[in-house]
C-alpha cells in the first residue's frame, strides 16, 4: 500500500491522544470522603477485570478510529504513491516503444497508430492542471516534449509526429528516462504511461535492469502498461536478412548473382512472395522473383542477378512485398564493385627458367582462376616480383600482397634476397590503410628474423611472432582440421562440404609454430591443424588486415595447394576478404553511429537522411584518442542511405552508408502476455489495452486505487462500534 | 428550645402523631403504654380462678354471686417507657454536606425523637457510640432533659469507625427494663454482628427501630469522573470510575439494604429508611403513622 499525501500520516500520532488521555485521566482525580468504603471495594473486586477489558477495548477503538482517520487523509492506494483521484491533477510521462515491430499492421492501424490514439485519448482525459512528459523508446530513448510539460497541446502535436524507427525493442532506456523525468514532476500524482507491443526483448535484453527499473517506478508511480496490438493475431512477415554475392568480388562487366537471404517470423506459412533486386535505386536494373513458399520461421534464400557497369560504391537494394511489418521488406548494402583487383605477390623462391617450380605457381593460379586465354579480361591482376624486385611503389598500385616464402631481409639467408627496410615500411603503411596482407611461411622465413622485422620486434604485422618450424613424421603429417575454422569469419565456409572433406585430406609436413596470446584482440586463430596448433591467423591493423599462413603457399611443405578444392576457395575467400574489406565499414544496422575521415575538412559537413533531409553535421573534428579528423552520424534509427556530403554541395559527394534494420527485433514478433510480464517484472503493473476504452479504465484504476473512500467508511463503522460498546459497557466518556 | 437540632415543623408533627410502644414496656410510673406487670391497677383485663394466696381483697363478688366460683379480677397496668436513642456517632457518619449529611441528619432525628418521647411524659435516654460507647446521658422525662439530648448531640463528633454489634449486646445485657430502643445509623458495619445485637436486643425484650440513615449518594451512586475514594473509617484510598462501577456497586449495597430489612423484619425490629435528602417531617411523619396504624390493629 502506498499513499497519495504520506505526510498527513504524521496524523497517525494522534493516537497518543487517547492513550495520553488514558493515562492522564487515571492521573487527575478529585478527592471524595467516602464512606460506604467495603461496598465500594466489592464492586471494584467484582468488576475490575471486566472494567479492564471494556476500557481497552473502547481505547483500542478509539485509538483505530484515529488511526483510521489519518490513513484516510494520506490518501491510501493499493499499489502506487503517484496515483490520484479522477480529479487530482498528474504528472504524466509516455514512453512510447518506436521500434520496428510497432509498425506492425494489426488490422486496419499500425500499432503505433494505436499507440497514438490511445495516447490521445489519455491526454484528452487528464485532470485540469496534468503535466506530460513525452518520450520516444527504442534501444535508445530521446525526448520529444512538449518544453513546458503543461502544453498539453504541443504533447499532442508531439504524439501525432511520432515516427517508427529500425531499432529493435529495449524497454531499459525508456523506463530509465522516465524515472528521471518523475524528478521532474512536482506533483504528488504521477503515472508512467509506456505504449508498446510487449515483445518479449523489450524485456529480456536486460531483464534484472528492467526489473528494478519498474520497481523503482512502481515505487513513485503508477506504471501502465499499453497493449497496443492485439497478442492473438497472427502477424505475416517476411524480413530481408541479409544480400550477399556468391561469386566473391564484385566486379564490373558481367551480370552478377546476388543472393538475397530470407526469413519468414511470423507464425504462418506464406506464399509467393515476391523479391526485387535494385542498384543504386535505378529500375532499370530491377529484377524480381518469386518464391513459392516460406515455411513459419524458415530462411531461405532467393539468387538474383545484377549487371554492375561502373566501378565504386554501388547500392544494392533487395526489396519483399509489403507484409504486415515494413520495418524490415527492405534492405540495402553498400557493395564495393571494382573495375579490377590488383595484387601484388612478392616471391621468395623464383624460378625464371621454369615458372612451374618458382613458389608463387600454385598462388598464382589460385588468384587467377581461369584458362590463360581469360587471363587477360579476368577482373584479377596479379602481379608476381621476386623479393629484390619488391620496390616500395608497388605497394601504392595494389589492393592486396602476398608475401610467399620471402626472407625478411637480404641476412636471412645469404645468396636468397628479402625484403628491403622500405618496402616493409611502406607495407605497414599499406595495411593501416586498409590494404590487405598474406604472408606464407616456408623455408626462407626465419622465425627469429620474422618476429624482428615483421613481428612484435618490427613492424608489429604478424599476427602472433612466429615460433620453430614444427616437422610431422612421414607417417603422421599435419592435417587441417576445417571443423576449426572460426565461426563467423571469412572461412567459416570450410566448414561446410565439399570444403571440409578436401582441407581435412590436406598434408602438411612442416610448418611454423605461432606464439598465441590470447591477450592480443586483434589477432585471432582463423584455422587449426588436427592436433589444434594454429595454422591460419589473422590480425586487424588500422584500416587493414595481415593474414598469417602457418605453412608454405607452394608444395614444399604441404601438398594442400594439390588439393584445388580446399586451396582455390581459402585464397578466393581470403582475396575476396580482403579486397571488401574498405567497404565493409559502410554497412551498418540502425543505431550504429556513421563515421567518415574525409580527405579535406576545411567545410563543415552534412549528411542526406533516407528521407532525403539534410542534417547539418558541423566542422569535422578528432575525436579523444583518435589522430585524424572524422565526421560522426549518431542518429541512424532509421534504415536506409545515408550520404555524406560537404555542407552546401547540390550532389553529395562523401561515402554512402547502408543502414539496415535491425533485425532482432522482427525475428521474434510474439508479445508477452499479461501472466509473462508479471512473472518478469516480479509485481503486477497496470495493463492497459490501446484501442478498448483505454481512458476509461484509467479513470476507473484510479478511483479503484485509492482507498480513501473505503477507508472513511472504516473510521464510520468503527466510530459506530466504538459508541455502541461504550453504550453497552453504559460508560458514554 | 433554643436548639437547632428541634424543628418546629418536624416536632409538631411528631407531637400530634406521638410515639406509640410497639411492644409492652416497662415504666416507673403511670402513662401511655402497656406494663408487663398485670395487676390490680384500673384496667380489667381478665378473671382467673382464686388460688390460695391471693389477697382475698381482689375477689370480684360480683362474679361470685352469679357463678359462685371464687374468681380474681385482673387489670392491665399503664406505664410509661424509656426511649433508648443509641446514635452513631462513627465517622462513616460524617458523609454528606450541609442538611444532607448523615450525622447531622441522625442528630435531628435523635433530638425529634427524644423530644416527642419526653413530650409524652416516657423518658428519653441518649448513647453515642462508633466502636465503643462514647456520650451517654440517662433517661429522664424532664422536659429540660431534652435540652440536654440536644447539647451533647450538638458536641458530638464523629470519630472513630463503627462496630456496633458487639455494643448492642451489651447495651442489652445492660439495661434490664424493657424500653423502645431507637438505634440511628448508617448501619454500615458487618450485617450478622448488628442483626445478632438486634435479635439480642428484642430478645431482652425491647422494642428496637432501626433508622438506617443514608445518603442518596450511597444508594444510588450517582457519581462521575474520576474519583479517589478516602475511607471515613481508616486509611485506605481508592481511584476509580464510579460511573463504571455503578451497577455492580448498586447490586451490592441494595442487597445489603434488603438483607438488612429481612434481617430486622426477622427479628421484629422497625427498619426505617432515611434517606438524608429526605425531610425529616416526611421520613419521620411516615414511620410514625405507620406505627400508629399498626398499634390500632
Amino acid at each position: 500500500m502506498n499513499f497519495l499525501a504520506p505526510s498527513l500520516l504524521i496524523g497517525g500520532a494522534a493516537v497518543a491522544v487517547p492513550l495520553v488521555l488514558h493515562f492522564f485521566y487515571k492521573a487527575r482525580f478529585r478527592k471524595l470522603p467516602w464512606a460506604a468504603m467495603r461496598f465500594l471495594k466489592l464492586a471494584i473486586e467484582q468488576t475490575s477485570r471486566r472494567m479492564r477489558f471494556q476500557e481497552y477495548v473502547l481505547l483500542a477503538l478509539r485509538c483505530l478510529v484515529l488511526l483510521l482517520l489519518a490513513l484516510a487523509l494520506a490518501r491510501p492506494t493499493i499499489r502506487a504513491v503517484g496515483t490520484g483521484g479522477r480529479g487530482e491533477a498528474v504528472d504524466a510521462v509516455f514512453v512510447f516503444d518506436v521500434s520496428a515491430s510497432m509498425g506492425a499492421r494489426d488490422g486496419d492501424a499500425t500499432r503505433l497508430d494505436r499507440a497514438k490514439a490511445a495516447a490521445l485519448s489519455v491526454i484528452d482525459n487528464l485532470p485540469p492542471n496534468s503535466t506530460i512528459q513525452v518520450y520516444t523508446c527504442a534501444d535508445r530513448t530521446s525526448f520529444l516534449g512538449p518544453v513546458s510539460p503543461r502544453n498539453l497541446d504541443q504533447a499532442r502535436h508531439a504524439i501525432k509526429n511520432l515516427e517508427l524507427t529500425s531499432l529493435s525493442t529495449d524497454l531499459l532506456p525508456g523506463l530509465a528516462e522516465a524515472h528521471a523525468a518523475l524528478d521532474r514532476a512536482a506533483g504528488t500524482q504521477k503515472e508512467v504511461y509506456v505504449f508498446s507491443d510487449l515483445q518479449a526483448q523489450g524485456f529480456d535484453r536486460q531483464p534484472a535492469a528492467v526489473k528494478a527499473k519498474c520497481e523503482e517506478i512502481k515505487s513513485r508511480a503508477t506504471l501502465l502498461l499499453v497493449r497496443c496490438g492485439n497478442p492473438d493475431r497472427a502477424i505475416n512477415n517476411v524480413a530481408v536478412v541479409d544480400v550477399t554475392t556468391p561469386t566473391g568480388i564484385p566486379h564490373t562487366g558481367s551480370r552478377l548473382p546476388f543472393t538475397v537471404h530470407l526469413k519468414n517470423t511470423g507464425k504462418t506459412d506464406l506464399h509467393g512472395v515476391a523479391v526485387t533486386l535494385e542498384v543504386d535505386g535505378k529500375p532499370l536494373d530491377k529484377e524480381t522473383q518469386q518464391v513459392d513458399e516460406i515455411l513459419a520461421g524458415q530462411p531461405t534464400t532467393v539468387t538474383l542477378t545484377a549487371k554492375l557497369d561502373e566501378a565504386g560504391p554501388r547500392v544494392v537494394t533487395a526489396r519483399v512485398q509489403v507484409d504486415d511489418v515494413p520495418g524490415d521488406d527492405r534492405l540495402d548494402r553498400v557493395v564495393p564493385v571494382r573495375d579490377r583487383v590488383r595484387v601484388l605477390v612478392v616471391d621468395g623462391t623464383p624460378d625464371v627458367r621454369d615458372p612451374r617450380d618458382s613458389g608463387t605457381h600454385f598462388l598464382r593460379n589460385a588468384l587467377i582462376p581461369v584458362p590463360p586465354a581469360q587471363v587477360d579480361g579476368y577482373f584479377v591482376r596479379v602481379n608476381v616480383v621476386p623479393a629484390d624486385e619488391a620496390g616500395a611503389g608497388l605497394l601504392g598500385s595494389c589492393d592486396v600482397c602476398f608475401l610467399a616464402n620471402v626472407p625478411s631481409g637480404n641476412a636471412d639467408r645469404p645468396g636468397t634476397p628479402g625484403l628491403s627496410k622500405d618496402f616493409v615500411d611502406r607495407l605497414k603503411r599499406f595495411v593501416k590503410d586498409g590494404g590487405g596482407l598474406v604472408i606464407g611461411c616456408g623455408d626462407n622465413v626465419i622465425p627469429q628474423r620474422y618476429n624482428a622485422v615483421l613481428g612484435s620486434g618490427g613492424a608489429g604485422l604478424l599476427p602472433y611472432d612466429l615460433d620453430e618450424p614444427r616437422t610431422a613424421p612421414t607417417d603422421r603429417p599435419f592435417t587441417p582440421a576445417p571443423d576449426s575454422a572460426a565461426p563467423l569469419s571469412f572461412l567459416e565456409k570450410l566448414r561446410e562440404e565439399p570444403f571440409a572433406s578436401v582441407t581435412a585430406d590436406s598434408e602438411v609436413g612442416c610448418t611454423l609454430g605461432m606464439k598465441v596470446d590470447p591477450a592480443a584482440k586483434s589477432s585471432r586463430v582463423l584455422m587449426r591443424y588436427a592436433d589444434q596448433t594454429p595454422m591460419i591467423a589473422r590480425r586487424t591493423i588500422g584500416e587493414g588486415e595481415v593474414v598469417l599462413i602457418g605453412t608454405s603457399l607452394d608444395a614444399r611443405w604441404t601438398n594442400w595447394p594439390a588439393h584445388a578444392g580446399s586451396y582455390l576457395p581459402t585464397i578466393a575467400m581470403t582475396l575476396s576478404h580482403l579486397t571488401n574489406r574498405a567497404m565493409r565499414g559502410l554497412n551498418k544496422i540502425a543505431g550504429e553511429p556513421l563515421v567518415w575521415t574525409p580527405s579535406e575538412a576545411k567545410k563543415p559537413f552534412e549528411v542526406v537522411t533516407p528521407a532525403g533531409k539534410r542534417v547539418s553535421l558541423g566542422r569535422a573534428v578528432v575525436p579523444a584518442g583518435g589522430t585524424q579528423q572524422t565526421v560522426t552520424l549518431t542518429d541512424t534509427a532509421k534504415a536506409g542511405i545515408y550520404r555524406f556530403a560537404v555542407e552546401g554541395d547540390k550532389t553529395p559527394s562523401g561515402p554512402v552508408f547502408a543502414v539496415a534494420p535491425d533485425l532482432k527485433e522482427t525475428d521474434d514478433l510474439s508479445s508477452l502476455t499479461d501472466s509473462e510480464i508479471e512473472q518478469r517484472l516480479g509485481f503486477q503493473p497496470v495493463f492497459l489495452k490501446a484501442g478498448t476504452g483505454a481512458e476509461g479504465e484509467i479513470a476507473t484504476e484510479r478511483d479503484r486505487r485509492e482507498w480513501t473512500v473505503w477507508v472513511l467508511l472504516g473510521v464510520f463503522v468503527v466510530a459506530c462500534g466504538e459508541s455502541i460498546w461504550a453504550w453497552i459497557c453504559g460508560k458514554a466518556w | 428550645m433554643a436548639s437547632t437540632l428541634l424543628q418546629p415543623d418536624v416536632l409538631s408533627k411528631a407531637e400530634a402523631l406521638g410515639l406509640q410502644a410497639r411492644h409492652v414496656v416497662e415504666g416507673l410510673r403511670v402513662g401511655d403504654h402497656k406494663s408487663p406487670f398485670r395487676g390490680f391497677s384500673v384496667e380489667f383485663v381478665q378473671h382467673r380462678e382464686y388460688v390460695p394466696g391471693d389477697d382475698i381483697k381482689h375477689i370480684d363478688w360480683k362474679s361470685y354471686g352469679r357463678s359462685e366460683r371464687y374468681t380474681i379480677k385482673q387489670y392491665e397496668q399503664e406505664t410509661n417507657f424509656i426511649g433508648h436513642l443509641l446514635v452513631d456517632g462513627s465517622n462513616s457518619m460524617r458523609y454528606g454536606d450541609g442538611s444532607a449529611n448523615k450525622m447531622q441528619y441522625a442528630k435531628l432525628l435523635a433530638a425529634s425523637l427524644a423530644y416527642t418521647v419526653v413530650k409524652q411524659r416516657d423518658s428519653a435516654a441518649l448513647r453515642m457510640f462508633d466502636s465503643a460507647w462514647r456520650a451517654e446521658l440517662p433517661a429522664s422525662s424532664q422536659m429540660g432533659h431534652v435540652t440536654a439530648v440536644c447539647k451533647m448531640l450538638e458536641e458530638a463528633a464523629p470519630a472513630e469507625k463503627t462496630g456496633m454489634g458487639q455494643l448492642l449486646e451489651e447495651f442489652a445485657d445492660r439495661v434490664a427494663r424493657r424500653g423502645v430502643v431507637f438505634l440511628i445509623s448508617d448501619c454500615f458495619d458487618d450485617l450478622d454482628e448488628l442483626l445478632r445485637g438486634l435479635r439480642h436486643l428484642r430478645f431482652r425484650g425491647h422494642d428496637v427501630v432501626v433508622f438506617h440513615i443514608l445518603h442518596r449518594d450511597e444508594f444510588e451512586f450517582p457519581l462521575d469522573g474520576n474519583i479517589r475514594f478516602q475511607d471515613l473509617e481508616g486509611t485506605e484510598e481508592v481511584v476509580t470510575r464510579p460511573h463504571l462501577l455503578r451497577p455492580a456497586y448498586l447490586r451490592i449495597i441494595n442487597a445489603f439494604m434488603k438483607d438488612l430489612e429481612r434481617g430486622c423484619d426477622a427479628a421484629r425490629v422497625d427498619y426505617v429508611r432515611m434517606p438524608t435528602d429526605r425531610p425529616l417531617t416526611a421520613g419521620l411523619g411516615e414511620y410514625l403513622v405507620r406505627r400508629l396504624q399498626r398499634a390500632k390493629k
